[in-house]
């Protein structure tokens, strides 16, 4: 990982387009600033990573999940009605 | 899942970016369940990737958002869009979840997609389908 040591209001560039700010540091809370493309994604990590955990769990559901969901599904149509 | 089968190429979705952790993942056919608000998302490469989709406002009918505008440019949306949750079926199938925070949106018109991270959205990526007490007095027999 490349290191770099930053004050308030420096930034930093990564590939011509990104700008990585320093807006502020309060205590261990850093407020960064991010300019990029449209096009460019950008996430908290963590948040990231949970989507990407919720998409791996709900990958390919089991055939007996899937029928014992159907089923629940149903029931619970029929006590709406 | 299905063995063989033939989609129409209005049901092919071209998900430029794939989905978080399914990065290579770039094209999906739609697959309806018949009647029902479900659908399966299914990899056109990958036959043993699937996902059950349903359209979260049949059970949280105030659900809504703001699609960023990047978002919105990138799926050159203009007029239709279409949005889905994914569904995680639980071990305790009454426990069973949709991502509201990050939904699947669709541009039927274009047959582009993309799995949206909402920011600033208090939705959780497990929001219980039937939240607690919906269906308990059917896993009592009725």
């Amino acid at each position: 990982m490349l290191v770099l040591s930053r004050k308030k209001g420096e930034s930093i560039i990564i590939q011509d387009h990104i700008e990585v700010t320093v807006l502020a540091v309060e205590g261990d809370t850093v407020r960064i600033g991010i300019a990029a493309p449209k096009h460019i994604d950008i996430f908290r990590q963590e948040v990231y990573a949970s989507i990407q955990e919720a998409n791996r769990e709900s990958a390919t559901p089991l055939a007996p999940n899937v029928k014992a969901f159907m089923e629940l599904l149903r029931e619970t149509e029929n006590k709406k009605k | 899942m299905w063995g063989e089968i033939d989609v129409r190429d209005e049901n092919v979705y071209r998900f430029s970016k794939g989905l978080p952790g399914f990065d290579e993942e770039t094209e999906f056919a739609l697959i309806p369940w018949e009647d029902t608000p479900f659908i399966y998302l299914q990899s056109t490469k990958e036959p043993e990737l699937s996902f059950l989709l349903v359209s979260p406002f049949v059970f949280t009918p105030d659900y809504s958002f703001e699609l960023p505008e990047a978002d919105r440019t990138e799926l050159e949306i203009s007029e239709e869009v279409t949005v889905y949750s994914i569904v995680t079926i639980q071990a305790e199938v009454s426990k069973s979840t949709m991502n509201l925070l990050a939904p699947v949106v669709l541009n039927p018109s274009k047959r582009i997609g993309k799995q949206v991270v909402l920011h600033q959205s208090s939705y959780a990526t497990r929001h219980e389908i039937w939240p607690a007490g919906d269906t308990n007095s059917v896993k009592g027999g009725v």
